[in-house]
């Protein structure tokens, strides 16, 4: 069969053969990640040797190597480097909580937007569903509920002790699930861009509802939102051993605040992995292929025998879930929870993430997360402090004679965020409107038929008719 | 007892009597089809039995139990399977995934199976997949497993949708129009295949077909119907002479090529072909063209042309290249290498929009209407790049003349359009333009006899009257030859074989590969 491949494409294979000879992957992903490790050791302040140490992520997931080495390396790079690189900045374990936060989100609207096709524009309201539920029992607002905000008595103690964080961890899963099966009774009948509004108005009246349930009982504190919440305590001897581990490598003391961000990101970690494990195990199984199927051809697929509406709420409850738990760590990580952080912005923002990465695609939406996350916090907020600090300078702009300081402080990057999502939108719908690690269906059929050597196959007679309509 | 007993079953939509107190008994094991004029009610009669729609009236017993008022999906579980008028595949998902979805019905594995991948959860999977891969086997489809469902041709599709419909081991299988698009060779393989699901599997089939020579070829017990309405039922010979069925339905011609078999093969060739107008000036020409889907080589430099007043046929196999060679023409896919003229224009790189303002007239394959927009809608659109308004309304008039029933459906959906009348809709879209060259991509598919009759004399008409020059596909290779000035013979991607339609027709090797012997 003629397969030709494009100029462009056989380039860009020649290349791909060049870096994947023999040993070389091995070494090149070695190496790069362990300059990438050094520059970011030596340089803790310099955002450029952060992104070429990120980068190695990318570089380990393209390169072919043995599944097991993939592995090992990238649990000595999330296990050992960024601990380290970490807490020795802990603004990069920060932007790296985050992505993993964001990912998990991601990948949970993924399940509904990418695979069941079903456009949910209110999806933050599930995060703050999680984020609420151990806002309200790991704080104190349970004694709170008659009282006006921003009255607590002082002494106040807290309703319930703050391990029980992991079993609400668990039921973040659960109610917000639910929550997700009960909107999405009355609202998966109607389709396309119905839903989409409906489900904008969803997120919406969840934020409301947290800005108002102040009154007449004072569940949510209203704008000013829940503080303080608890957060699971760390054991005092694994701290120490800790301590004697980390102090030299970091090369200093390490701080308990610090160490919280070590956890909450090994945390997160962990939610992410499971995160991975169950929209893979669900995607290539009899659930994934119908959701699919429906977001393909809905008619089609309840003539299979796809019971529509019940498989839409399973997806709309999956995503839900993974947003639930990431609300309720959320809400641990920042002790704080408050209406703003559930805007439509940030459905949006999500969203973004998703197709930015490829829409249906598990690493194309975790690299859509990474980018979203850096280009907001680091790339837009560099931008800023830079312009601020040219505002202060002297500095003339040479040909049409313009100096910084005369430059309104209206123009500050960091609230571009918006037209930042509105950008990559647009040139991803032109550019690459499969994102950028682009979805894959699974090549099966080699492997079924190999194992299926012995049984007679009885190609009719257009077999090779077909195999003609393919070239 | 009857696998399926349907009984004064009714369905309106607003005044319209789309079905109108149906009865039908279909026996255990046998081959029932249903026939029809375009716009009959027969899809619609699926669709009640499918559970797509509700009738308004009657009652539908499957094995004992009530059909009425059930979810499609709750009825796909008394084994009924079915495929679709307009092939319903899923675009983006793999060959085997279709199947596999198909199998939906037959799998058990439940959500703390899949999370966990149980043994159980496994061999199941191992188990579909392999029965996946005969079935695949079973239906010409083996090495194209993993493509996407949309990159095969037509042809490809239906044997497709058909092996999905199988997946699920039906007891009852419904097919619409299963060898629309099919070439002769293939639909004799159809039909095979169909009495093979029958003997073999024990499959009851209820079959809606507008090829005469499968109908009559297999049924047991054909139905007809009429305005939503009972006309005839009985054995296939009662039907083939009942007067009132030829009148509706099969119209003198194909009523006549089916009871004298030997007329088919030699009907006269009804038109004398006077040389076209000014035979030698050329109108389109195609000079090595190359064209891609992806990384699939589809069109190996072909190169041929029309002149001015040519009726021009290309004929091949499914995946020959034909459709792919007049959405090149046509703009939709980009040739990579060679060039296109019309009138010494060339037009290889023009948008198609502009193409079409050159006076590149494209009616796809497939129809592709626009399901949301109505029928006054849709040609409004096709009429979007005339702003001489008088001359859209004598347009408008004129498709409206040749298709009076699309004038009755003014406002409804294109979508809601029965099959036929899409077609119609998609060859008056085609025609409002008043192109120069018209790029007809299998204009008879899903018409009935009667119509295909017709839209053959549409075209010689447009074709000597109005001086439109013609490009056309046809799975109909018999009736195109007999119409067509020339022809080319397209075959992988390469043209093998050009020449006067008349002795193309006599070549030994068409006549066995494309006209049925
Ligand atoms: N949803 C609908 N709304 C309005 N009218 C409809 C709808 N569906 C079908 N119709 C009309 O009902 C009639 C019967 O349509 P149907 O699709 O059953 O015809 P058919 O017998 O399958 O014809 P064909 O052979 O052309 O496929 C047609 O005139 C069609 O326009
Ligand atoms: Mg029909």
């Amino acid at each position: 069969m003629a397969a030709i491949k494009s100029g462009k494409a056989s380039a860009s294979s020649i290349v791909n053969n060049f870096l994947n000879q023999g040993k070389r992957p091995y070494f090149l992903a070695s190496v790069y990640l362990a300059l990438g490790t050094l520059l970011v050791y030596f340089n803790p302040l310099n955002m450029a040797s952060f992104f070429f140490l990120l980068s190695s992520a990318f570089v380990i997931y393209k390169l072919q190597m043995h599944g097991g080495f993939k592995l090992a390396i990238t649990a000595v790079a999330l296990l050992i480097i960024v601990p380290i690189i970490g807490i020795r900045n802990i603004f990069y374990l920060e932007v790296i909580f985050q992505i993993s936060v964001f990912a998990a989100l991601a990948l949970g609207l993924n399940v509904v937007v990418g695979f069941a096709g079903l456009l949910d524009l209110g999806y933050v309201a599930f995060y703050a569903v999680g984020a609420y539920l151990w806002a309200f029992f790991g704080s104190q607002q349970m004694f709170l509920l008659a009282e006006i905000p921003g009255t607590a008595p002082s002494g106040t103690p807290f309703f319930l002790p703050a391990d029980m964080f992991y079993l609400f961890a668990f039921l973040g899963i659960v109610v917000a699930a639910l929550t997700g099966i009960l909107l999405g009774l009355p609202v998966l009948r109607l389709r396309g861009d119905y839903l989409a509004v409906v489900t904008l108005g969803f997120g919406e009246v969840i934020r409301v509802l947290a800005n108002n349930l102040d009154k007449p009982l004072n569940i949510t504190n209203g704008p000013q939102g829940i503080t303080p919440i608890q957060r699971p305590t760390l054991p005092e001897g694994l701290l120490n051993s800790l301590r004697v581990l980390m102090d030299p490598l970091v090369g200093r003391d390490v701080s308990q605040g610090e160490f919280y961000n070590l956890f909450f990101y090994l945390l997160a970690l962990l939610v992410i992995i499971f995160v991975i494990i169950v929209v893979r195990r669900l995607d290539d199984s009899k659930i994934g292929r119908a959701l699919t199927a429906i977001r393909e051809d809905e008619t089609a697929a309840v003539s299979m025998g796809i019971p529509l509406t019940r498989m839409k709420l399973t997806a709309f409850a999956v995503g839900a879930s993974f947003a639930g738990i990431m609300g309720v760590m959320f809400a641990a990580n920042r002790t704080f929870v408050s209406p703003e952080s559930f805007s439509f912005m940030q459905s949006i923002g999500v969203l973004t993430m998703v197709i930015l990465g490829g829409i249906g695609s598990i690493p194309g939406v975790i690299l859509g997360a990474a980018v979203v996350i850096i280009l907001n916090l680091q790339v837009l907020q560099g931008l800023s402090l830079y312009l601020s600090q040219l505002r202060q300078s002297e500095a003339v702009i040479p040909i049409i004679d313009f100096a910084w300081k005369n430059l309104s402080t209206q123009l500050d990057p960091a609230k571009y965020q918006r037209m930042l999502f509105g950008i990559i939108l647009i040139l991803m719908m032109i550019y690459r409107p499969a994102g950028l690690i682009p979805a894959a269906r699974r090549k099966r059929e080699l492997s079924t038929r190999s194992k299926d050597k012995k049984k007679p196959i009885t190609p009719s007679s257009t077999a090779a008719e077909a195999d003609h309509g393919a070239a | 007892m009857a696998l399926l007993e349907a009984r004064g079953v009714t369905k309106r939509f607003g005044g319209l009597l789309a079905v109108n107190k149906l009865d039908l008994t279909v026996e255990a094991g046998a081959i029932v089809s249903i026939i029809g004029p375009n716009g009959a009610g027969k899809t619609t009669f699926f669709n009640t039995l499918t559970g797509l729609y509700r009738p308004d009236e009657g009652h539908i017993v499957c094995q004992g139990h009530s059909l009425v008022g059930l979810r499609p999906d709750q009825i796909a579980k008394f084994s009924i399977a079915r495929t679709f008028q307009n092939i319903r595949l899923f675009a983006n998902m793999t060959v085997m995934e279709n199947i596999l979805v198909g199998m939906h019905t037959r799998l058990f594995q439940d959500m703390p199976n899949v999370l966990l991948r149980s043994r159980k959860f496994k061999l199941e999977e191992e188990q579909a997949h392999a029965r996946a891969a005969e079935l695949m086997a079973f239906m010409g489809l083996t090495g194209v497993g993993d493509e996407l469902a949309s990159s095969l041709p037509y042809g490809v599709q239906r044997r497709l949708e058909i092996a999905r419909s199988l997946a699920a081991d039906p007891k009852l299988l419904l097919l619409d129009e299963p060898t629309a698009g099919m070439n002769p060779q293939e639909s004799c393989e159809a039909m095979i295949l169909f009495q093979k699901l029958r003997d073999q599997l024990g499959i009851t089939i209820l079959l809606i077909e507008h090829d005469m020579k499968v109908v009559m070829g297999i049924s047991d017990r054909i139905t007809v119907i009429d305005y939503g309405e009972k006309i005839a039922e009985g054995a296939p010979h009662e039907i083939q002479s009942n007067t009132r069925v030829i009148e509706a339905y099969l119209g003198s011609g194909a009523a006549a090529a089916l009871t004298n078999k030997e007329s088919e093969a030699r009907r006269p060739i009804q038109l004398e072909k006077s040389p076209a107008p000014d035979a030698g000036a050329t109108l389109l020409s195609i000079e090595n063209i190359d064209s891609y889907y992806g990384h699939i080589h589809a069109l190996k430099g072909i190169s041929l042309e029309v002149k001015a007043g040519e009726i021009v046929t290309l004929i091949g196999a499914n995946g020959a290249g034909k459709s792919t060679t007049l959405r090149t023409i046509s703009g939709l896919v980009r040739a990579r290498q060679g060039k296109i003229l019309l009138r010494g224009q060339n037009i290889t790189k023009l948008p198609p929009h502009d193409i079409v303002k050159a006076g590149v007239g494209h009616v796809p394959e497939g129809r592709g209407i626009f399901p949301r927009l109505t029928v006054r809608e849709n040609l409004g659109v096709g009429a979007f790049i005339i702003n001489d308004q008088p001359l859209v309304q004598r347009r408008m008039e004129y498709v409206f003349h040749l298709f009076p029933l699309l004038k009755e459906r003014l406002d409804q959906k294109g979508g809601t359009l029965s099959g036929g009348e899409q077609q119609m809709l998609a060859i008056a879209r085609g025609l409002i333009l008043n192109p120069k060259i018209l790029l007809l991509d299998e204009p008879s598919m899903g018409l009935a006899p009667v119509l295909v009759d017709l839209i053959f004399q549409i075209i010689e008409k447009l074709n000597k009257e109005d001086g439109i020059a013609i490009l056309l596909v046809e799975q109909n290779a018999h009736m195109a030859l007999q119409y067509a000035h020339r022809a080319y013979v397209l075959s992988t991607g390469q043209i093998v074989l050009q020449g006067d339609a008349r002795e193309i027709a006599q070549n030994p090797q068409v006549k066995s590969a494309y006209l049925g012997g």
